[in-house]
């Protein structure tokens, strides 16, 4: 009886830390809310009277949105393109908000669009190229990069291509020419986290953690505040099972982001102090994936942190549906492979087939497929 | 847990995320002192209105908004139009208050109305985000107000008898709970004779107890879950449910409590209270509405649970007395409910997807 009103007291204080209760701030000096670095210039940009909405404040906003996973900023971004006269750079634009929010179908007619417009835009090319990729039309995207010579002589699209080639096969070669490229080039910001952290992903698809953790490393250096370079340090670490270092990463930043609050909940899940918090987490991701359209998330949700490998599956098949990277085709094969349940994953067997995908946990789960297939 | 691949999504722009949208919350409350009301709005996207950002430190301190008390009110107004017979009901701006939700920072509005209004229009930050929402909440409905729904009627009647009806008809809609009663009452009406209360008289009370210790059992923790003193896992209690079912069932064969049936239905009743909460935590209810909406319900599943015993009843004791029939039924019955109960401990408790599509 006294563990049950243990058990009863933990859920209903765990149940109240989900949302607090309002407060009255100690001092005029308390800080309520900090904003993504940006924010400030791009809210006086937003209030100031008279001033005309321009491509380059939605362009901030929706870099500002996706470095620091806000989608409110890229719907914001959404909002001023669509006062601005339209034109390839219009095009480029909402296709880049339709893309973030996966509408894969309407993006590429967006990018479509401003080709007729624009054929040989650098930006719109690179994008379609990223779309098809991210799709699994590697021909396409090879053709879309190949319509302008001049972008294939940029380290852009040598990346772009060098990407589609190591999901065909030719990981070594690509991740060599990339590495080769990325050295001689010296580059920074943006460009330069974006090229390191490709090679980082090529580097833990070979297997070869050491590396990728370091070219992460210096992509998080070029581009310290990017959530997404941090998803991606969270994910290598959990990949080896190094869970501590996840919770240490997330400490404190991690309640707003579900992205980051899943890896935590999949960190504290595996580790033994972390077993309180998992519960709270857990209850916290139920609620907040509940209306969430991202597939991929919400399949990593099922299998990882409530060991529902058939719902797990399910989602995980939605999902490849929508996106063919590696990591979708291993969702659905680990989910089967958790669950027994190895026909359904015959479609994505036939792709890594088809494709010569190179990936070292694919690779570690195909044996089980031979056995129970 | 097997190695684990994440790899980084390889496009330019296309990272994954979870896309959580911007939401505001407002309540309006009545109660016998007034009409009051209350709007959450998330700071950040306060800020892309009024730039809070004083010191452009991009940090938001307290003071930073506590002195923009007059724009703050002013966007409340704009933001959240109140209507009775056609007029414009005018708030009354009380207080400014913080509050952090699920990590986002939100400034809480508070304010009094004159009169209890019929409608609400709803404005705010749909010109920088058509995906913006708002949750209302009054007197025990919930209403989503977005870009194509701007305009909502308060002067709904209260669902009141909805709660009754979700109720009754819960316990209906899980044939676990159903069965588990049922198993329970089957060896009291059909076990051998000298394992069951011989006179009606004594088979009644046995009837009874077992009844009203399920009853007591899952309104005491029905009660818990609505006001969210207990959360425990659903999966879990899932789980126990199904194994409550198999556990009554095996003991139609072996005997494991003999006539202190009513204590694991008040054991077990414990958990399947947690099972009954769903509906009333889904609707999402308004303090104010919780109690009478809780008791409508558990009253709903009173009478569900009443006609669950008043439609087996009769059947058990004709059979009782069919002496070639007694005993080959208790068991049937018994196998057949084990089978269920295997079945679902499976699914939940394994996650196997037993007869699914």
């Amino acid at each position: 009886m006294k563990q049950w009103i243990c058990i009863l007291i933990l859920s209903g204080s765990l149940a109240t830390r989900m949302s607090g209760a309002p407060y009255r701030p100690a001092s005029d000096d308390e800080v309520i809310e900090i904003l993504p670095r940006g924010a400030s210039s791009l809210a006086r940009e937003r209030t100031s009277p008279g001033k005309p909405s321009s491509l380059t404040v939605a362009r901030e906003s929706f870099r500002l949105g996706q470095l620091h996973s806000e989608p409110r900023y890229v719907r914001v971004a959404e909002s001023i393109v669509s006062s601005v006269a339209p034109g390839p750079e219009r095009c480029l634009m909402e296709g880049l908000v339709q893309q973030y929010f996966h509408q894969f179908e309407q993006a590429q007619a967006k990018f479509e669009e401003g080709l007729k417009l624009a054929p040989r835009d650098p930006e719109l090319l690179l994008q379609l190229a990223m779309l098809h990729t991210v799709q699994g039309r590697y021909r396409d995207a090879r053709e879309t990069i190949s319509r302008s010579p001049s972008l294939l002589g940029t380290l852009r699209g040598v990346t772009v291509l060098a990407i589609v080639s190591s999901l065909n096969g030719q990981l070594d070669e690509s991740f060599a020419l990339l590495k080769g490229q990325f050295s001689r080039a010296k580059l920074s910001g943006p460009e330069g986290a974006w090229v390191a952290s490709t090679l980082a992903e090529m580097a833990t698809r070979k297997g070869d953690v050491q590396m990728a953790e370091n070219y992460l490393n210096q992509a998080r250096t070029l581009e310290p505040e990017s959530v997404p370079l941090l998803i991606q340090m969270l994910d290598l670490l959990i990949q080896q099972k190094r869970y501590p270092e996840v919770l240490s990463l997330t400490k404190g930043s991690s309640e707003e982001n579900q992205m980051i609050l899943l890896r935590r909940a999949i960190a504290s899940k595996n580790c033994a102090s972390g077993a309180a918090e998992f519960a709270h987490i857990k209850i916290d991701l139920e609620s907040r994936l509940a209306g969430n359209l991202h597939l991929r998330e919400q399949a990593l949700f099922q299998l990882l942190v409530k060991d529902q490998h058939i719902s797990a599956l399910d989602t995980a098949l939605r999902n490849f549906d929508q996106q063919r990277e590696p990591i979708d085709a291993w969702l659905v094969l680990e989910s089967a492979h958790r669950g027994g349940i190895y026909d359904r994953a015959t479609p994505v067997l036939q792709w890594v087939a088809e494709t010569h995908l190179e990936d070292a946990s694919i690779r570690s789960l195909l044996p089980f497929f031979k056995k129970g297939g | 847990m097997r190695v684990l691949l994440f790899c980084i999504l390889v496009a330019l722009q296309i990272r994954g995320f979870a896309h959580e949208g911007s939401v505001s919350y407002l309540w309006i409350t009545n109660s016998t002192e007034g009409t009051s009301g209350e709007w959450q709005v998330a700071i950040k996207d306060l800020d892309l209105h009024l730039s809070l950002d004083e010191d452009r430190n991009d940090r938001i301190a307290w003071g930073e908004v506590r002195t923009r008390r007059p724009d703050l009110e002013q966007v409340l107004r704009q933001a959240v139009q109140f209507r009775t017979n056609g007029e414009r009901v005018e708030p009354r701006f009380r207080e400014c208050l913080a509050e952090r939700r699920s990590g986002v920072a939100y400034l809480v509005l508070r304010f009094d109305l004159p009169v209890c209004p019929e409608s609400v229009a709803y404005s705010f930050h749909f010109e920088m985000d058509s995906s913006h929402r708002a949750i209302l909440q009054s007197g025990g409905n919930t209403q989503m107000l977005t870009a194509d729904r701007r305009l909502v009627s308060l002067a709904t009647r209260q669902p009141w008898f909805s709660f009754l009806k979700e109720g009754a008809f819960h316990i209906w809609s899980g044939p676990d709970h159903i069965l588990f009663l049922f198993a329970l009452l089957l060896p009291v009406c059909l076990a051998r004779k000298d394992l069951v209360p011989t006179s009606s008289l004594a088979l009644a009370w046995s009837v009874a107890k077992i009844v009203t210790a399920f009853t007591i059992a899952h309104s005491i923790t029905l009660v818990l879950a609505v006001l969210h003193l207990a959360n425990p896992p659903a999966r879990l209690i899932e789980s126990i449910i199904a194994g409550s079912v198999l556990l009554a069932a095996v003991n139609s064969f072996k005997p494991l409590w003999n006539d202190r049936g009513w204590v694991i239905a008040f054991v077990f009743g414990l958990v399947h209270g947690f099972g009954f909460a769903g509906p009333l935590l889904d609707a999402e209810l308004a303090p104010s509405s919780l109690v009478p909406a809780l008791g409508l319900f558990n009253l709903g599943v009173e009478l569900g649970q009443a006609l669950i015993v008043a439609l087996a009843l009769p059947a058990l004791l004709f059979i009782r007395t069919r002496e070639l029939i007694r005993l080959p039924i208790l068991r049937a019955a018994s196998v057949v409910i084990a089978g269920f109960a295997c079945i679902w401990l499976l699914q939940r408790g394994f996650d196997l997807a037993i007869f699914a599509s």
